[in-house]
């Protein structure tokens, strides 16, 4: 069925209330061809020529071109464009040229790593190419040393596995040829910043050895690939963006559930619709949990007939069996499946038709990595983007522009991070003594901790030359994937204390105190008791028909300011603050009504974590405005905070759980009305600092979020935050309003509150034609 | 101190002071030891005798006669052989069915391929029939850390040169003699057959090798190599708690070290000794080196299979 029947179909249907907010139609593109300057392998090319690939696209051949030039470069096209041929290209080549060389190729995931393997075995070249990872037996692992020409592996067995043996990997380091780094945009916040470090302690290694590898990175679209390469590697990168690969017409439909109505029925029901009208559709979820209810309900709109056509698509699934649900899709056997977004990674799930997104995925860059599933090469396609009651999705739906607009997230690392920094200078230290030669490598901030490791005496410097000095095997303390160094453990006091999870130790206070009600895995466990000396909490399995909250004392402290600006009469900084924060009690809240159930209070040790943090601070004009106009200050600040660290991921590509908050009418360092928002982990990784960088706009989209959203005095959508430890009280909307026209250099006037709007919130509710809807904003 | 405090304090220091005063190293001077200049640099040599023996396992001159280093014949069927006359390899070379593996067999031992035929299951003990005493070295090393991305400072070696017992310690007084010293070894080394060590397989010799990939010399070790902790594990590890070299020393030798450094201490001990140059902080180290060398050769009759001891041992443990 063609796109805009099956719109027609929906919008036709009974259950249909006028839920479109907007249609974007992306046009149909043809593909563009690039020539090489000097041919391939000839082996290479008849390879190409099996496999029905007689001529390279733009964004291919451009690669070719500067990795043949030994430029570094980063790859940025859509999902499906060819990507990795943008690598395996010039990596084969040179191999079948010089049958030494050797390349490592990095995936984020064990599971892409698989696949690669599967690609390039399709060639059929006289390559040896293998996965090194942890699954992979002890013996081929040293086979693999010896001989492999390509070695496919993680960051984490890389900084683990390869580097602190490199004495052994002595034959690859020195005939390292490519570093291939897919899936760019994943290595951001602390896993990236962790990366970055890694890179420059592989780099390091193969300096040692004689080799000077060439990077070849792929990326989804964010805001700043080249710089992002560029901070990750350590060196100047080119990026390829002319993309060459054709697609499709594709609808994009901006969906918004009615409100007290489940975005996850609405997906269930959309998904149930598509495939009555036989096309082919995936829905992602958020979650695991979501999806499986995504699945339940569609099939109670399929009937139990049609039921079997629909299929839940997990993480974890094998080659074999993806490629089983794909040939079923395409057979039609198979009309839909439920995926989870942990299959939005480059895996090829073959041709659908129409792409269900229930929830903001985090990023815009994920959004058209999903969306990518669908619209290959001629045909039409929809995408249906389902928006849940949450600021970000809320903006989305209220400036149909964003989505479709120059990319704005940017991917953040932070290679100053002292906290991840020692950990890796140690590893460094510890595979080969650091010299001052390597400080070029790093920074500033490397020579610093330096210094202070040796003060500590885990490393010792004679001669200019850092000897490791430490009793312990450094990367084995050092997890790439947090910034903690101490992890609780989770133990299930009902099955012999087993370890159920591990937590980051940054956020165990506030999530397993003792009398928490704690989700983990899809069971609902009850915190007993909190071992904050061993880092353990005792839990057991329990049914409760409430959830709870905890209350905190927070303060934040300023250390050191790193710059500062003005804003409209408003000063902004940022800089090293200290938050310190204690979980002081809890309530339980009944899971449907919300209701205060109890609660209780709670003695528990005081957490200082040291990040950076951007802060504004507001003049003692503001402050009169808001007493001219009657307003509550500290609401108005309050406000302000949850929703521009709702809207940071717009530009700082994160979560909102990455981030933090204090808002005080009066700071004991400032002496003045200040909102703070930080990073929430050890150090910082750039988050808010992006924040500072970019106030200006982060102010103004904050503003339209908040006085685009109908809603009387707030609520999930734009200025209540979830995770609040006050609760959400007290909360101002109007307030907020005044301040953020202030500090963006509005007029403000105050609104006759009582007034509706043009439209009325009823107005919503009334079903209306495509005709008006089409390219109209809903403000 | 917070550690962004501590670093910001750092970074002012770093600012004021331009750039950080190095500490200049002098290669220190050490009693007893002999400044050597090797083809790739200096290092000190610490030279000694200590008189008496190894405790060398009698010649067994067993290879001919162990019928199972042929592929196929097990204990059940080389005494089958055995009762039919057929005692060693010699009388096996006619036999139809193992007569050809027999004679490659005995070509081996002929040209003394001890590793082939230690390969074949032969056991050391009959091995060390192709090496006189003098061919034999023991190897000790002392290094800053277990895994050999860290540098090592101290390689000993001793061996029997007829009437005594020598003893050769090739010391690094700066991780930057590593080099000259691993080169200096490697060559030394070149002299003897049979290398015999402590845990030396999994540990001594690979740590050697790895440094030399550091520095990039790339030296390999094809040494017939003997492992004194396998044997002293054999004969021990049912009465023994643990067959450590102190272990050993205590209950086989019936020596208790004094004053002995603790192991674990070794790594820092030589760091302190680079930026403080004090010979009294490193002597110990280089003494316990020769201690452990010393031990080993006198706890080299293990390699024989059936020491008097183990009997003894056993009923004492019995007891």
């Amino acid at each position: 069925m063609n796109a805009a029947d099956l719109i027609e179909k929906i919008m036709a249907s009974r259950h249909y209330r006028g839920q479109i907010a907007h249609i974007e139609t992306i046009s149909h593109r043809g593909s563009v061809y690039g020539e090489l300057s000097s041919p391939l392998h000839p082996h290479l090319q008849s390879a190409l020529r099996d496999k029905g690939i007689n001529s390279l696209y733009l964004h291919q051949a451009r690669a070719v071109e500067k990795v043949r030039r030994g430029r570094h470069i980063v790859v940025v096209t859509p999902t499906a464009s060819g990507k990795s041929l943008c690598y395996n290209l010039p990596v084969l080549d040179r191999l079948l040229q010089e049958p030494r060389a050797c390349a490592l190729y990095l995936f984020p995931t064990k599971s892409l790593g698989r696949d690669q393997l599967e690609g390039l075995s399709h060639f059929g070249l006289p390559v040896t190419a293998g996965i090194y990872d942890g699954d992979t037996p002890d013996g081929e692992k040293a086979s693999l040393r010896e001989r492999a020409n390509i070695i496919i592996t993680n960051p984490d067995m890389v900084h683990r596995g390869i580097l602190p043996n490199h004495l052994k990997w002595h034959r690859f380091f020195t005939n390292l040829r490519y570093i291939v780094i897919d899936e760019m945009h994943n290595y951001r916040g602390v896993f990236g910043t962790h990366t970055a470090h890694l890179i420059r302690r592989l780099r390091r290694i193969c300096s040692h050895y004689g080799s000077d590898p060439v990077f070849i990175l792929c990326s989804a679209t964010i805001a700043n690939p080249s710089d992002h390469a560029s901070r990750l590697t350590g060196l100047p990168v080119s990026v390829v963006d002319d993309n060459g690969a054709p697609r499709g017409k594709v609808s994009f439909v901006l969906w918004k559930p009615p409100q007290r109505l489940s975005y996850i029925k609405e997906a269930a029901w959309l998904l149930g619709l598509c495939m009555e009208n036989r096309s082919r559709t995936i829905a992602f979820s958020r979650s695991r949990q979501v999806a499986e209810r995504i699945l339940r309900f569609a099939r109670g709109h399929l009937g139990e007939k049609k039921s079997g056509r629909l299929m839940a698509y997990r993480g974890g699934y094998l080659a074999a069996e993806r490629r089983k649900i794909e040939k079923a899709l395409f057979s039609g056997s198979l009309m839909g499946v439920v995926s989870t977004n942990a299959l939005e990674l480059g895996i090829d799930v073959g041709n659908l038709d129409v792409c269900i997104i229930a929830g903001f995925p985090g990023t815009i860059a994920s959004t058209w990595q999903q969306a990518g599933r669908v619209g290959r090469q001629n045909s039409d396609s929809v995408v249906i983007f389902i928006a849940v009651e949450n600021p970000l999705d809320q903006y989305f739906i209220r400036n149909t522009r964003a989505l479709f607009a120059r990319p704005s997230e940017h991917a953040m690392v932070d290679p100053a991070n002292p906290y991840l920094l020692m950990g890796h200078a140690l590893c460094a230290a510890h595979e080969i003594p650091v010299t001052g030669e390597d400080r070029l490598l790093w920074n500033d901030a490397f020579g610093d901790v330096l210094t202070l490791l040796e003060e500590d005496g885990l490393l010792v410097l004679s001669e200019g030359i850092y000897y490791y000095n430490g009793q312990f095997y450094p990367s084995e303390r050092v997890s790439i994937r947090s910034s903690s160094s101490q992890n609780y453990h989770l133990r299930d006091t009902g099955r012999n204390n087993r370890l159920v999870g591990i937590l980051d130790g940054s956020s165990a206070l506030s999530e397993v105190y003792p009398g928490a009600v704690y989700m983990h895995q899809g069971g609902t466990f009850i915190v007993r008791d909190l071992d904050t000396e061993t880092a353990t909490a005792y839990m057991e399995r329990g049914e409760t028909d409430y959830y709870t909250m905890c209350h905190r004392e927070k303060s934040t402290e300023i250390i050191s300011v790193n710059r500062h600006k003005e804003i409209n009469g408003q000063r902004v900084y940022t800089g090293q603050v200290r938050v310190t924060t204690r979980v002081t009690g809890y309530v339980k809240k009944h899971e449907i009504t919300g209701q205060v159930m109890g609660g209780s209070e709670l003695n528990l040790p005081e957490q200082v974590m040291e990040t950076t943090g951007t802060w504004i601070v507001f003049e003692d004009l503001a402050v009169k405005e808001v007493k001219r106009h009657g307003y509550d200050l500290m609401g108005g600040l309050h406000a302000m905070e949850h929703a521009s660290i709702g809207l940071l991921p717009l530009f700082a590509m994160c979560d909102r759980n990455d981030l933090g908050g204090l808002s005080t009418i009066s700071h004991s360092q400032t002496g003045r009305p200040t909102v703070f928002i930080h990073d929430s982990c050890q150090g910082g990784v750039g988050f808010s600092e992006k924040g500072y960088d970019e106030i200006k706009g982060l102010l103004e989209e904050t503003l339209k979020a908040i006085s685009s959203c109908r809603c009387p005095d707030g609520c999930p959508s734009c200025i209540q935050s979830p995770k609040c430890s006050n609760f959400n009280r007290p909360l101002d909307k109007e307030c907020a309003v005044l301040l953020l026209r202030l500090a963006t250099g509005k007029p403000y006037r105050s609104p006759a509150r009582q007034s509706p709007g043009p439209f009325g919130t009823t107005g919503e509710n009334l079903r209306r034609s495509l005709k008006s809807i089409l390219g109209m904003n809903e403000i | 101190m917070s550690i962004f405090e501590r670093l910001n304090s750092i970074k002012n220091r770093r600012d004021t002071s331009g750039q950080e005063k190095e500490k200049k190293c002098l290669t220190a001077e050490l009693p007893g030891g002999r400044e050597i200049t090797g083809s790739l640099g200096r290092f000190l040599l610490f030279e000694s005798t200590v008189p008496g023996s190894c405790h060398y396992p009698p010649p067994a001159g067993g290879l001919t006669a162990n019928l199972k280093l042929i592929r196929g014949i097990g204990p059940v069927t080389e005494e089958r052989l055995k009762k039919e006359g057929l005692v060693n390899l010699d009388s096996l070379l006619d036999h139809p069915r193992w007569g050809s593996q027999a004679l490659l067999v005995k070509k081996l031992i002929e040209e003394k391929r001890a590793a082939e035929i230690r390969g074949l299951g032969a056991p050391d003990r009959d091995l060390l029939s192709f090496f006189s005493p003098q061919d034999i070295v023991f190897l000790d090393i002392e290094s800053t850390g277990l895994w050999s991305s860290q540098p090592l400072f101290l390689i000993g070696l001793l061996y029997w040169n007829g009437k005594e017992m020598e003893v050769q310690q090739f010391f690094a007084r700066h991780y930057s003699e590593e080099k000259a010293l691993l080169e200096a070894v490697h060559r030394r080394l070149k002299a003897f057959g049979a290398i015999a060590t402590f845990n030396g397989k999994r540990f001594d010799i690979p740590y050697i090798e790895g440094r030399s990939v550091e520095h990039r010399l790339f030296h390999r070790y094809h040494h017939f190599q003997v492992d004194l902790l396998h044997h002293a594990r054999r004969h021990f590890s049912p009465v023994f708690p643990d067959c450590r070299l102190a272990t050993l020393e205590e209950r086989v030798l019936g020596v208790i070290r004094k004053d002995d450094i603790p192991g674990h201490l070794i790594p820092e001990t030589y760091h302190r000794f680079i930026r403080s140059r004090d010979p009294g902080l490193i002597l110990p180290v280089i003494s316990h080196n020769k201690t452990d060398l010393l031990s080993m050769a006198r706890l080299f009759y293990l390699v024989g299979e059936k020491p008097v001891e183990t009997a003894a041992l056993n009923q004492e443990a019995g007891a």
